[in-house]
């Protein structure tokens, strides 16, 4: 039972995060920018005159940079947990550096999908039209039928899609199916495409085609 | 004797359909940095086998209902009526079409 747990989590986690945070980050980046920095301010000035002993040296350094260049993401990130009221500059190296860690993954995300999306709009589709013309005449049961040069185009444009979409959507299901398989015993398939995969997704591809 | 060649026919444009699926295949997988098992496009050759049967069947049906024998790009449009994203890709895709072929045959629009 809480092998079952585990994957569900899993399974949730995988589709969520990589949108989200697309959203999210790009959401919160234009007015945590905007907002942050009234903040930052007036933090710093109210600090600046409670501890203005403490750390005069490194105050006036800062003073004349923070407004601009003093990135305000990783701030606002770590200004939640109230870790601020500590010292400053280490909140500040810490968020910095696990938000480096982190944001690449998402940005990889971003130019994954963006790429696959361009390459579906703007390539010419494999299927040769010639054997897609024969094989809808195949299945015509009215051998009259016939089918227009540029309709025939758009059919093996779809047929493309379909295929590419369906090999997306079975590397996701390979994926998934591998990331329960290291919670349970199963053992990888090394990213080996099964028919297993193509079963698990092959309803809903019927359904939204 | 009928059967026999239609069997053998369609046996051949299966595998015709199989190496086409299969560069995509190459193509794709390349892209997502997985690898697929023959069986693997074997069965979506199949799949992609018994949706061209559905499409070109609905199609069919598409034209007969306008009162055409011919299937256009129209008749394709409607396949997508329940996809809106895939209606939004083959709508560009049509554009981009007539963009480059504006000189050429010009299309009935019926929409």
């Amino acid at each position: 039972m809480p092998v079952e747990g585990q994957p569900a989590q899993k399974r949730r986690r995988l589709p969520f995060k990589p949108p989200r945070p697309q959203t999210a980050a790009a959401a919160s980046v234009v007015p945590s920018s905007s907002t942050a920095k009234p903040k930052q301010t007036s933090k710093t000035s109210k600090k600046t005159s409670a501890t203005a002993s403490a750390s005069s040296s490194s105050k006036p350094a800062r003073k004349s940079k923070p407004p601009k260049p003093r990135s305000p993401t990783p701030v606002s990130v770590a200004s939640g947990p109230g870790s601020q009221a500590g010292s400053d500059a280490e909140s500040d190296s810490r968020s910095r550096a696990s938000s480096v860690s982190e944001e690449p993954e998402y940005i990889l995300a971003e130019i994954t999908t963006a790429q696959t999306s361009d390459d579906v709009l703007s390539s010419e589709p494999t299927i040769p039209s010639k054997l897609l013309t024969r094989l809808l005449h195949q299945h015509f049961r009215n051998e009259k039928t016939k089918i227009a040069k540029d309709a025939n185009e758009v059919v093996a444009k779809y047929v493309d899609i379909f295929v590419r979409e369906a090999l997306a959507r079975a590397a996701y299901e390979r994926t998934e199916s591998q990331a329960s398989a290291t919670g349970a015993t199963r053992s990888g398939g090394d990213g080996f495409l099964e028919v297993e995969d193509l079963e698990k997704m092959a309803p809903q591809l019927v359904l939204d085609f | 004797m009928d059967q026999n060649e239609e069997v053998g026919l369609e046996e051949r444009l299966k595998s015709a359909l199989w190496l086409a699926i299969g560069k995509i295949v190459d193509e794709e997988t390349l892209k997502l940095g997985v690898n697929a098992t023959p069986q693997f496009i074997g069965a979506l050759t199949e799949l992609v086998w018994t949706q061209i049967e559905n499409v070109s069947q609905d199609l069919e049906s598409f034209a007969k209902h306008a009162g055409r024998s011919t299937i256009n790009a129209s008749d394709v449009m409607l396949l997508t009526r329940r996809n809106e994203g895939l209606e939004s890709i083959l709508r560009a895709f049509i554009d981009q079409q007539r963009g480059e072929a504006s000189a050429g045959s010009p299309v009935a629009e019926s929409d």
